[in-house]
């Protein structure tokens, strides 16, 4: 092979991968986004419970894919951190109605906020992966493929949202999917579909038309962890800033 | 000879090296997603296990209508994960909690619950809510 032609072989490696990156270019897709109201959540638990029965995840409820915190602030300033309680769901039934907690919120502000997977644009449990197996699909949800996924639990330590966690049974890494199945045949997520006050609203906000797309012009959106820059889709009306951790 | 021989073995090096750039830049199938494409497929085919409240009106028609308070809440937010309800239609295979605590779950008085109506336990203790209030009215 002479110079010539080794350059000519070259110069056909180019197109190949140029036409394999940019075959999905182009196209304009959905953009999936969870608006969570604080002020409706009533802390039920109805959403962790659909969500363990939808995707099969175990019944520990220290291994969720989405839970509640419950936040009891002294009135007036807080000054001190006891003055701002934090308790995450933990039992099964009636996870807020033993008597500590109640007990804990009298005389306090009192808000319970759902979290789950922010499914960030610029996500760092995607960053993190050596073996790609976390990747974002074309809507903006972040995925999980357990077939690549090796257990590392790199993500587990980079997530600032403490979402992800590893599955006893398959050993792998397990997280919130905005239930992908279900979404893509036009259902809506589990969490979603058990809350009973509405506290959970998804959809797609490149749709003008969309509720999501209508409580996000109307409303004033936080999300949690800015500073951060992970961008989440996950955004909180009325989101207080107690919730820190 | 010796020229040759280094020419030979420096270009067998770019090759080497651009062959390994092009496969983990480009080419690799966990850059190109084919990987993740296939898992995105595994991904749709679960079936769903929660129906929705559509479903659930074609049948129980009566309830659904005639409820207020309750209008908003979805069928399977108290009753459970309905899909195999709508295959086998026997009443064991969905939830039907009559019990007190069941109903304190979202009512009881506990603080931060101001979207919903709320009781304490003062009010008439141990009876099942269900005796005085029906929940489809």
């Amino acid at each position: 092979m002479n110079r010539r032609n080794f350059l000519k072989l070259i110069a056909g490696f180019l197109p190949a991968v140029a036409l394999v990156r940019g075959q999905n270019a182009g196209e304009s897709h959905k953009s999936y986004v969870m608006v969570v109201d604080v002020n409706k959540c009533i802390g039920c638990g109805k959403c962790v419970v659909a969500c363990k029965v939808e995707n099969d995840v175990p019944m520990d409820f220290k291994l969720s894919r989405t839970w509640i915190e419950g936040y009891a602030v002294k009135e007036k300033i807080p000054i001190e951190e006891s003055d701002v309680k934090k308790e995450v769901l933990s039992t099964s039934k009636n996870p807020f109605l033993d008597k500590s907690w109640i007990e804990t919120t009298r005389g306090r502000k009192t808000f319970y906020v759902p979290k789950l997977c922010n499914h960030c644009a610029n996500a760092p449990c995607v960053n993190v992966c050596p073996v790609y197996a976390r990747f974002y699909t074309k809507d903006g949800v972040v995925l999980l493929d357990k077939e690549t996924c090796i257990g590392c639990k790199y993500c587990i330590v980079a997530c600032p949202y403490g979402a992800t966690f590893t599955h006893p049974e398959q050993k792998v890494t397990d997280k919130c999917t905005f239930c992908y199945h279900r979404i893509k045949r036009g259902l809506k997520p589990a969490c979603v579909l058990a809350c009973p006050t509405g506290a959970r609203v998804f959809g797609d906000v490149n749709d003008e038309n969309s509720e999501v797309s209508r409580l996000v012009k109307e409303n004033r959106v936080a999300v949690l962890k800015p500073e951060w820059g992970t961008f989440p889709r996950v955004l909180y009306i009325g989101l207080d800033s107690y919730v820190v951790e | 000879m010796r020229r040759r021989t280094l020419i030979l073995g420096l270009g067998f090096a770019v090759l080497v090296y651009l062959i390994l750039f092009f496969y983990v830049f480009g080419l690799s199938p966990m850059v190109t997603g084919s990987s993740q494409a296939k898992w995105v497929e595994m991904e749709l085919s679960l079936e769903p296990k929660f129906s929705d409240t559509e479903i659930c009106k074609e049948c129980h028609y009566q309830l659904y209508i005639g409820m207020k308070n309750h209008s908003k809440v979805s069928c399977e937010a108290c009753h459970g994960s309905g899909v195999e309800h709508t295959i086998k239609r026997t009443s064991d295979t969905i939830v039907k909690d009559r019990t007190r605590d069941f109903c304190l779950n979202c009512h009881l008085d506990v603080g931060g619950r101001d979207a919903v109506k709320t009781v304490n336990e003062t009010h008439h203790p141990g009876i099942y809510c269900v005796v005085c209030h029906d929940p489809h009215k």
